[in-house]
């Protein structure tokens, strides 16, 4: 089961997700996505309530990070602090770095 | 779904059986060969990886104890022996059992081969954790093939395919078994991920660099990612333990210095990284250089690699290839018809066309047909297991020796000789062969020689089944078709004549009737199932030295090169193969054979039979009449026809069933005018006329 839920709020607007980020919802996930991007101002995703992920759900949050770094749009994705990503990080061997990896690769693109 | 990968997963298992068996026959040949254990083993393991991966639990639990085994052989902690060898072929015929009814498995015998197994694995070692059997400090660790010892550090660059989550496999968990191997650090990289719009949700973009350092091998870790090898990219090194021949770049990273990410950042441009490092004293300029030219060369031999790669393969349905030689057939048929309309219309740029298309089916057909052909090396390998078990049961002791195993044959041919082969070799080894002891007595060399080859030979194959046995006993033979009233007392028979008749039903020498063989059931069903095949079979032998079986058949069934006749308004075709040559055949020579159906070629009497008369057909036969001489069973046979019209390219259609007792004839093409033609059956047509 996964859960999206979009909401605009003074600062933009945000997508919940709740549930398992895994290979079984990576199609709707990413669907979920394109509607975020679709979306003006600044954007957020918060996976607090994530009780899965797995390597496709990462994939999916690094595609988003580097969309909206080549539309210069402001993406945050506060995902560092929690439990479930950091053991999936550790896992899978993500660098820590991974959003400045991909948005560094942008700027280098465009510079 | 499942099905369908369960059907796979019985075919790869299939497959990876027979390998394990030619392996297992090797291996009792060379015990110490690290190379065959190593193949053994990652048979069994491939079989439990996947079974598991499919539910065929059974067979994963079961193989596990062998794979176990195999890894302490492996690591040199056990030798290969007699009895290893032998328990080992036992569990392959068991998992290929579970296999193929699984449910009608016996467990009690599964638990007993389980439990040999078990017992082979000394007793310190749990079993749960089979692979940590081999402990650094076990003092019966030899230097086995690519073990060194103490610990290695082994860089490995894997990059699945994009579709690895569809095939099942989750790379994480081949990091986690690597994890298991000793300590690794694990190096996702994020760039190859795409940005959303061209984002596959269910694509697996990244790939990892790993840096392990263990003592078990750089066996261990190819057998990680043992599933994935075939689609995956995956470059295992192993990094120099000597502190001056590491690479600038690890050292940084392994000392902390910098990250792994950074390094990667920065390798994509060669210049920043040079500069960087040197800019930060790290290195000189000259190891700098050094570094990148051994990565250059090292992609340059990763390149190289690439292009030596064996070509890949694809798995296709046979009914589908069937059906496309089907095509071609028909397409040849159609090719000819066009080549006729168009020499009949004179028309130029026509006849241009055809000939092009004449051209291009030609190809086609041979390409079609090469598809189909597969070297006969794997049935040859089967018999070697046969060989093993039958001459363990007679107590005789047999070497089989093959040759030209890779000679090519139509899949379909191959598939039908197994058959007769089994039997002919069975026949060999049970009356051919004799015990050691009366081989010793007769001056021979204790254990037999049986000789298995295949030989090319025009668009033939030519198998040979030669024994230095006994030989036939040309007498017995006599006495025997006497007994059964095949022949008559005055019958004066050539040898080969004599020979042929083994090859009647009913008909054994054998005084004693063994489980092998020597009910006189078989001959005559190897040579009807030769016959099928548009084959021929012929024995020669020596008392007291020997026998050669020699079986001629055609590469392919579905298309020969012909030679067309006709008889009154009728047309026939005989397989060019069986033909040798024509003469002419006037009234004047039926007049001077004196009512015998003999016609002299150089001095020589062919009998030859009047296919005019055979077949009834109505009309006068034209004053100048052909003979068509083929050899059939080592004997010229004529047969008389009209006219020969020509060499003809004959697509095999098998006539139906209501024909199926027909005799003489054994299929129909269509010409290119669209009639109808017979394929003459010609060993069945001399047999009846002698």
């Amino acid at each position: 089961m996964i859960d999206l839920e979009r909401q605009k709020d003074t600062e933009g607007t945000v997508l919940q997700i709740a549930g398992e980020m895994t290979l079984e919802h990576a199609a709707e996930l990413k669907q979920a996505l394109l509607e975020l991007m679709a979306e003006a101002g600044a954007l957020r995703i918060d996976c607090a309530k994530v009780e899965r992920v797995d390597l496709a759900g990462l994939q999916s949050l690094c595609a988003v990070t580097r969309a909206a770094a080549e539309q210069n749009r402001s993406l945050s994705i506060a995902v560092n602090g929690l439990a479930v990503f950091q053991q999936a990080f550790t896992a899978t061997g993500f660098p820590t770095d991974w959003q400045q990896l991909l948005t560094a690769d942008q700027s280098q693109e465009a510079s | 779904m499942l099905d369908a990968q369960q059907e796979a997963f019985r075919e790869e298992a299939n497959e990876l059986l027979t390998e394990l068996e030619t392996a297992l026959l090797e291996l009792e040949e060379n015990p110490e060969d690290q190379e065959i254990v190593a193949q053994v083993f990652r048979a069994m393991h491939t079989i439990k990886g996947s079974g598991a991966m499919f539910g065929f639990d059974d067979i994963s639990s079961f193989t596990h104890e062998v794979e176990t085994v195999y890894d302490l052989v492996r690591n040199g902690a056990l030798a290969v022996t007699k009895e290893l060898v032998d328990l080992s072929l036992r569990a392959r015929d068991q998992i290929k059992e579970m296999l193929d009814d699984g449910d009608r498995v016996d467990p009690a015998k599964v638990d007993e081969l389980k439990a040999a197994f078990r017992s082979l694995v000394p007793s310190q070692q749990s079993e749960s954790v089979p692979s940590a059997a081999v402990a650094p400090s076990s003092p019966v660790v030899s230097a086995a093939a690519g073990q060194s010892e103490g610990e290695v550090s082994y860089r490995v660059r894997f990059q699945p395919a994009q579709d690895i989550f569809l095939n099942g496999t989750n790379p994480v968990a081949l990091l986690d078994e690597m994890r298991e191997l000793g300590s690794c650090q694990v190096f996702a990289h994020v760039e190859p991920i795409p940005s959303l719009d061209d984002f596959d949700p269910e694509a697996c973009y990244l790939c990892w660099d790993l840096i392990l350092t263990t003592d078990r091998g750089i066996d261990s870790i190819r057998d990680v990612f043992i599933f994935v090898e075939d689609d995956s990219d995956i470059k295992i090194e192993q990094i120099e333990a000597d502190e001056s021949g590491k690479r600038v770049g690890d050292i940084l990273v392994e000392r902390g210095d910098v990250s792994q990410e950074k390094i990667n950042a920065l390798l994509k441009d060669r210049k920043l990284l040079g500069e960087m490092l040197v800019d930060e004293g790290a290195v000189s300029k000259s190891q700098v250089e050094s570094a990148l030219l051994e990565q250059r060369q090292l992609q340059e031999a990763g390149k190289a690699k690439e292009k030596t790669k064996v070509a890949p393969s694809i798995r296709v349905p046979a009914d589908k290839l069937d059906r496309l030689v089907d095509l071609v057939g028909e397409m040849v048929t159609i090719q000819s018809r066009l080549n006729q309309t168009a020499v009949h219309r004179e028309d130029a740029e026509l006849i241009n066309i055809a000939e092009e298309v004449e051209r291009l089916t030609g190809e086609l057909r041979d390409t079609t047909l090469n598809i189909r052909m597969l070297p006969i090396g794997t049935t040859f390998s089967k018999f070697k297991r046969l060989v093993r078990d039958l001459s363990k049961n007679l107590g005789k002791e047999i070497d089989l020796q093959t040759s030209g195993a890779e000679t090519e044959l139509d899949k379909t041919v191959i598939e039908k000789l197994n058959d007769p082969l089994v039997h002919l070799i069975r026949n060999s080894i049970d009356h051919g062969i004799e015990q050691p002891e009366e081989r010793e007595a007769a001056g021979k060399l204790r254990e037999g020689v049986v000789h298995l080859a295949a030989i090319h030979s025009g668009d033939s194959v030519v198998i040979e089944i030669t024994d230095d046995g006994k030989g036939l006993d040309k007498e017995a033979i006599r006495r025997k078709g006497l007994d059964r009233g095949v022949i008559s007392e005055g019958d004066e028979l050539s040898d080969q004549e004599l020979y042929q008749l083994i090859f009647a039903a009913g008909f054994s020498t054998a005084t004693n009737v063994t489980s092998v063989s020597g009910r006189g059931v078989g001959m005559d069903v190897v040579k009807r199932a030769i016959e099928a095949l548009r084959g021929s079979i012929e024995i020669d032998s020596t008392l007291g030295r020997g026998t050669v079986i020699r079986i001629k058949i055609p590469l392919t069934l579905a298309i020969i090169e012909s030679l067309l006749v006709s008889i009154g308004d009728e047309r026939f075709v005989l397989p060019l193969a069986q033909v040798e040559e024509c003469i002419e055949l006037s009234r004047e020579d039926i007049a001077n054979a004196h009512g015998r159906n003999l016609a002299k070629v150089r001095g020589h009497l062919i009998p030859y039979i009047p296919l005019r008369k055979t077949f009834g057909i109505e009309g006068e036969c034209p004053d100048i009449e052909q003979v068509v001489i083929s050899s059939v069973a080592g004997q010229q046979i004529g047969f008389v026809v009209d006219h020969v019209i020509g060499e003809h390219q004959t697509v095999i259609k098998s006539l139906g069933r209501l024909y199926r007792d027909v005799h003489g004839i054994s299929g129909a093409t269509i010409l290119g005018d669209g009639t109808v033609a017979l394929i003459l059956d010609i060993a069945r047509l001399a047999q009846e006329a002698s």
